[in-house]
């Protein structure tokens, strides 16, 4: 190995950070270069050093601090626990077993109607619930169950339609509000899918391209079946910001630049490697009517959706992307995690749209703060960032001190 | 009906009261540290870690507990960065880290010399720029590897080997002049 005394190796290597066989090598060459070896003789006196100045001592908190932190460890109920009438207080009892008769009243109702019966303003919620295991009257988990239940289980739904979203203009009646009404947006107007669509991002992960045959013949194909580019599929895995235990997976599908396309997608997850999953979007408020899911990819444009999938393997693969495009079935696109691989600009912007997102729409299962989409918005800002990136950072800053 | 909540899980509620006080032990003057290098405040810096801790009180330990480290400098980053930003509001930082770093009070010599330790880390590191600085810091004072400081900066392991690298090179050039 020939190294330059530049090398940033060469600090890896004195740091104890490259893998032994690197390691070797580097060692190697030092030995066999004088000039390596001054420079890493620099470089480590400047180590010692700088470790030297940078010790601050031992700072402690003070004792009311630590008291403090300790009275609230003391203190602290077990977070997110399941809804029990054990825990409500005596004069909600009789509102919540009202609620509960209520909701079992809208069960009994789909049960006989079927799925697309209206069932009022109360809707949502009871799908959601009518998709979750039951139990006894004294343990039935009302608002735990509501606040949950977009969250799916593989063993329970082994697929999910992924939605043709297409260009959408989001970002204009959330800034017009931060900006012009100086308030927060209505949590029930905020669409992460709008955000996401309000801006064109490509993941970096695997990717895969669907052709379509097309009648015309092409001189530079001599087959008899001539084919076209129809649309790509493509997805990036990346941690999710607000769950360690999670991870992001940011979905895109692009059409042909001039011709239309219909598309049909759905996650396949892996039920050994993901414990459960869910489509970042806001609820949609009861009594609203759902927009109906459509699979018409307009010409030059594309879709992109992010799920936060909670996995129980560090690495290897967690699931799929199934598609089709007009008609025709498509190579499936892998949905992987790789620890050592780093997220792409646009899929770290795409993380802290869905932070926004979730922190305005005030989602319970995420518990985005206002510091961790600054955090975030911090770590896209860059230089070179488009234009209406930038805006978007700008927004976030004056949503955050509004 | 138990009108204290503590009481309903009083072993799971020691085990969080200990868990806590084993994580303070082992991080406080850390972050205080950590912290203190982003604020140039000692003072903040320990309110700073105070929160970090009390959001710890928050968490199941069994799921923080595998990354508490990372998790640990994450939310005291975090947290650090958003005072720094609620501070350029109102002041300069410039005026308000000097100002507190220097004191304008006689201080007991234990903080004393606190506070020109901390003045002089400062005025080592703001010759790097704020990429270099955070993970010089992460590295050289709190001694975390390249992939923990990649979890809990989101930088790349690549980027911070160029980062720490070219940062060094730069601490290389002044050492002499400063130590």
């Amino acid at each position: 190995m020939k190294l330059h005394p530049e090398d940033p190796r060469l600090t890896s290597y004195l740091l104890g950070e490259l893998s032994p066989q690197d390691a070797e090598l580097v060692a190697t060459a030092i030995q066999d270069d004088p000039a390596l070896a001054a420079a890493i003789a620099e470089l480590e006196e400047a180590r010692d050093s700088l470790a030297g100045s940078l010790d601050l001592g031992e700072p402690r908190l003070d004792r009311e601090q630590r008291d403090r932190i300790l009275a609230a460890a003391r203190n602290a109920e077990p977070k997110a626990s399941p809804f029990s009438f054990a825990n409500l207080k005596p004069y909600l009892a009789p509102v919540a077993a009202a609620a509960a008769i209520a909701l079992v009243a809208a069960i009994t109702w789909r049960s006989l109607h079927g799925p697309d019966a209206a069932i009022g303003a109360s809707e949502p919620d009871a799908t959601e619930a009518a998709e979750s295991p039951g139990g006894e009257a004294g343990s039935v988990p009302l608002p735990a169950l509501a606040e949950r239940a977009d969250f799916r289980k593989p063993q329970e739904s082994p697929e999910m339609a992924i939605p043709v979203i297409g260009r959408q203009s989001g970002f204009v009646p959330i800034a017009k509000t931060i900006r012009e009404d100086r308030k927060l947006p209505d949590p029930s107007k905020v669409r992460i899918s709008s955000l996401l669509n309000s801006y064109q991002l490509r993941p970096e992960g695997p990717t895969v391209v669907a052709r379509f045959p097309v009648s015309a013949w092409h001189p530079d194909n001599r087959s008899p079946v001539v084919t076209t580019h129809a649309a790509t599929a493509a997805t990036e895995v990346l941690p999710c910001p607000w769950k360690p235990s999670s991870v992001l997976v940011v979905i895109s599908l692009r059409g042909n630049p001039s011709v239309d396309c219909e598309i049909e997608a759905r996650f396949v997850p892996h039920t050994e490697s993901v414990r459960r999953y869910r489509l970042l979007e806001n609820r949609i408020p009861s009594g609203t009517a759902t927009p109906s899911a459509s699979h018409l990819l307009r010409a030059g444009e594309s879709s992109l959706i992010a799920l936060e999938v909670e996995a129980s393997t560090a690495s290897g693969s967690i699931g799929a992307i199934e598609w089709s495009a007009n008609g025709r079935a498509a190579t499936a696109v892998p949905v992987e995690l790789d620890p050592s691989r780093e997220p792409s600009n646009d899929a770290r912007f795409a993380a802290l749209l869905c932070a926004f997102g979730l922190w305005t729409a005030n989602d319970r299962d995420a518990q985005v703060d206002a510091a961790l989409v600054a955090a975030l918005a911090r770590e896209v800002a860059a230089e070179d960032l488009p234009t209406e990136r930038t805006d978007f950072l700008i927004l976030v800053d004056q949503a955050i001190n509004l | 009906m138990n009108p204290n909540p503590s009481d309903e899980s009083p072993t799971s509620s020691e085990t969080r009261e200990r868990f806590v006080e084993r994580a303070m032990e082992e991080f406080e003057s850390a972050l205080i540290g950590y912290a203190a290098t982003i604020l140039h405040d000692i003072d903040l810096a320990r309110d700073v870690a105070q929160d970090t801790f009390l959001r710890l009180c928050e968490q199941e330990p069994a799921k923080v507990e595998k990354q508490l480290k990372a998790w640990l400098f994450t939310v005291c980053r975090n947290r650090a960065f958003d005072v720094l930003r609620k501070q350029r509001r109102v002041e300069p930082i410039d005026e308000v880290r000097w100002k507190k770093v220097a004191g304008d009070e006689m201080q007991p010599d234990e903080t004393l010399r606190q506070r020109e330790r901390l003045e002089k880390a400062a005025a080592l590191l703001d010759r790097l720029t704020e990429n270099q600085r955070e993970v010089i810091v992460l590295k050289f004072q709190q001694g975390l590897s390249y992939r923990e400081i990649s979890e809990v900066t989101g930088l790349s392991t690549g980027n911070i080997g160029f980062l720490i690298h070219t940062g060094l090179k730069r601490m290389r050039d002044l050492l002499p002049a400063d130590i």
